[in-house]
């Protein structure tokens, strides 16, 4: 972040516009490939359907009077199974990427992402608390309360860990992360072991292991209120978030209320990872290759940079999930196996480029 | 930084230390019961011949008995099951705490369960068993390996129960257990029970018309029995065709890959959710949904690994043909 913004707002594109203007035409570029890569995703897979009918069956879906001709156990893989499935990859995609954004303009801190920094382990912990509780099939709803306490408990618990001298710190979040991380895996690893019902232990693996397999529409249902109307949120505290990259006094002086602000932006990044963490399981730095790769794009204005992310977060979860769910048919890989085979070299490579500055706190 | 490296100095001793100890400690308790072993051996021996007895196990490892065992402590439901029918109670010393589960068990509710001192809880440690002072024990092939060391340095005769993909290894694995604790003959006899129930079952079926019908056995999350499976052999045995059995072994597929592969008949694992097949409309347009032809099948049947998996075949065929196959009397929904 550091480096960014020092390269001047001159190189970032289409810089010389009203940021309105940037916001509603890279925006609608990153929507058009949104709807692009959902239509590759849903037609790719055990049965390979032409990219027209996948259209016209989303657009029949939609409501339209077009005609398809597919099989019937095509158009049901198509609506049943594909489209769901990317549909809650894109909305879980999206509150990642947001909660990453959010995370690093709060800690002014280039690496922290949901998965590093231990907010999507604890959304894991109450996940599988709720599980073993056997209270996970009492509604929908359910796993994601849990996830989301569960989440913002740990990231108030990195967040308290890492404050020295009264200033979140770089290099202390990211092994408050560590030292939470682990200490909230031991605990789900104690309660798997306590759990000797076969049903509830088979439902805490297979949600730990994560991935978006089994996922109907109803599940998207579920999360898509809280994370659009998180992300509409964090949307609105943009400008708080380019203050605070200034430093905390300056932000103070300027006349944000420092500790309130972060506050509010924390409960709601934890609010994003919990409702993703809680359907898909843990699903790692989809937070921190994002942002990164769009601050590089367009800089750093988090005006731009949010809503930017949050529909690259989509499109990036969609793609490798359909990477996820190709590569070895007919089994399936789980998503964040792909996310993390990307991501923790870019961590490695970002901890690289910004080792002075972890090096001078 | 010095601390630190004369501190982990220290670790390492003490860690060294402890691993040369553990040995030489639990050796005692062996030599100690090596004196009386013999004598029970010699009573024993007297009313049975055909002891000592030496059998390889399911990992490949020798195990050899002097004396019939009247302690034996099972740490695998199916040799749990067996043993009950094998030996009695009475020389059984622990079973599972999973032989009391109904929805797992074949024996849950047999009231000779009482007679047994102790219950294997999950995850035991290698003391607790030790501390029942068993002279044989039954663990599984998956049962981590150090346990098993830990319970062979211990002094202590371990059978390890290996993994099956057909009836017919099972059937061999129940006449070496036999064997080994001293009853060959009411182990031939299990077997060939065993075998009366399949040739019935294939006699019943052999009357059916038309092509055998397509079965694909689901367990939760995607997970199908492919060929060289047990499942792969009970479905042929009960008269279908395993329509997964291009894939090797049990495989995790693809909710689409399932929906392509279409079978007459689908048959769940207890473990399947509602959520999972039954009430996701991604499957409803499956034919083996529309006819009605999707089955869950007890457990305790379709995954014993004891004389009782004969009931898995013989409920199986009661599904696909239920006017050749009569329902058998122990069926329970589970």
């Amino acid at each position: 972040m550091q480096a960014t913004r020092n390269e001047g707002a001159s190189t970032f594109l289409l810089a010389s516009r009203p940021i309105n203007q940037r916001v509603i035409i890279l925006g609608g570029v990153l929507l058009l490939l949104l709807v692009v890569v959902m239509i590759v995703s849903a037609a790719h897979g055990a049965a390979q359907i032409p990219y027209a009918d996948v259209a016209r069956l989303i657009l029949r879906g939609l409501g339209f009077n077009v005609a398809v001709d597919v099989s019937t156990s095509q158009a049901t893989i198509v609506n049943q199974v594909r489209l769901p499935r990317i549909a809650v990859g894109a909305l879980a995609g999206a509150a990642l990427a947001a909660a990453g954004v959010t995370l690093q303009g709060t800690f002014r801190n280039p690496l922290a992402d949901p998965s590093i920094i231990g907010v999507s382990v604890g959304g894991s912990l109450g996940a599988v608390v709720a599980i073993s509780l056997g209270l996970a099939n009492s509604g929908l709803w359910v796993l994601p309360i849990f996830a989301f306490v569960g989440a913002m408990g740990a990231a108030l618990l990195v967040y308290v860990l890492s404050l020295a001298n009264g200033k979140s710190q770089p290099a202390t979040l990211l092994l408050a992360g560590v030292a939470v991380n682990a200490f909230l895996g031991a605990l789900i690893s104690a309660l798997l072991l306590f759990t000797n019902q076969f049903p509830e232990l088979q439902a805490i693996l297979s949600w730990l292991i994560g991935g978006l397999r089994g996922l109907g529409w109803a599940h998207a249902g579920a999360i898509a209120g809280p994370v659009l109307v998180t992300i509409a949120l964090l949307f609105a505290f943009a400008r708080d978030l380019n203050l605070m990259l200034l430093g905390e006094e300056t932000a103070q002086g300027l006349g944000i209320d420092v500790g309130r602000t972060r506050f509010v932006l924390l409960m709601l990044a934890a609010l994003a990872t919990g409702s993703a963490v809680s359907i898909a399981g843990p699903i790692g730095f989809v937070g921190l290759v994002v942002p990164h790769m769009l601050r590089l794009i367009v800089g750093p204005d988090h005006r731009l940079l949010l809503p930017v992310s949050a529909l690259g977060g989509a499109v990036f979860l969609v793609a490798t999930d359909t990477i996820a769910r190709t590569i070895i048919q007919p089994a399936e890989l789980q998503v964040g196996i792909i996310t993390n085979l990307l991501g923790a070299p870019f961590f490695l490579y970002l901890l690289y480029r910004n080792r002075r500055l972890l090096r001078s706190l | 930084m010095k601390r630190h490296h004369l501190l982990m100095l220290l670790l390492v001793l003490l860690a060294l230390a402890m691993s040369a100890c553990t040995p030489a400690a639990s050796e005692q308790p062996a030599a100690t019961e090596q004196p009386a072993e013999p004598e029970g051996g010699e009573e024993a021996g007297a009313e049975d011949a055909a002891f000592p007895v030496t059998v390889v196990d399911g990992l490949g490892t020798e195990v050899t008995l002097d004396a019939p065992p009247t302690r034996i402590v099972s740490m695998t439901l199916g040799t749990d099951e067996l043993l009950l029918d094998l030996v009695g109670p009475e020389r059984i010393a622990a079973i599972t705490y999973l032989a009391s589960d109904a929805t797992t068990s074949n024996i849950a509710g047999r009231p000779e369960l009482e007679q047994i001192g102790a219950t294997v809880e999950p995850n035991p440690s290698p003391e607790q068993i030790i501390a029942l002072e068993p002279d044989l024990v039954f663990v599984a092939s998956f049962t981590d390996a150090t346990v098993i060391e830990q319970l062979r340095s211990a002094g202590l005769t371990v059978f390890a129960v290996g993994s099956f993909n057909s009836i017919e290894a099972m059937q061999e694995n129940i006449l070496t257990i036999g064997e080994l604790v001293g009853e060959p003959e009411r182990a031939a006899e299990l077997v060939a029970e065993m075998d009366a129930t399949l040739a019935a079952v294939e006699q019943a079926v052999q009357g059916a018309e038309g092509e055998p019908p397509s079965v694909l056995y689901l367990s939760t999350g995607g997970w199908v029995a492919g060929s060289a499976t047990t499942v792969d052999d009970m479905i042929n045995r009960a008269g279908g065709t395993n329509i997964a059995a291009d894939l090797v072994d049990w495989n995790q597929i693809s909710e689409e890959a399932l929906i392509e592969l279409n079978p007459d008949v689908v048959v769940l694992s207890p473990y399947v959710t509602d959520e999972e097949f039954a009430g996701n409309p991604a499957f409803s347009g499956m034919a083996a949904v529309e006819a009605g032809r999707v089955f869950a099948i007890h457990d305790a049947y379709m995954s014993a690994t004891s004389h009782y998996i004969v009931r898995g075949v013989e409920v199986l065929a009661h599904r696909l043909y239920p006017d050749l196959v009569p329902a058998p009397d122990y069926l329970d929904e589970g």
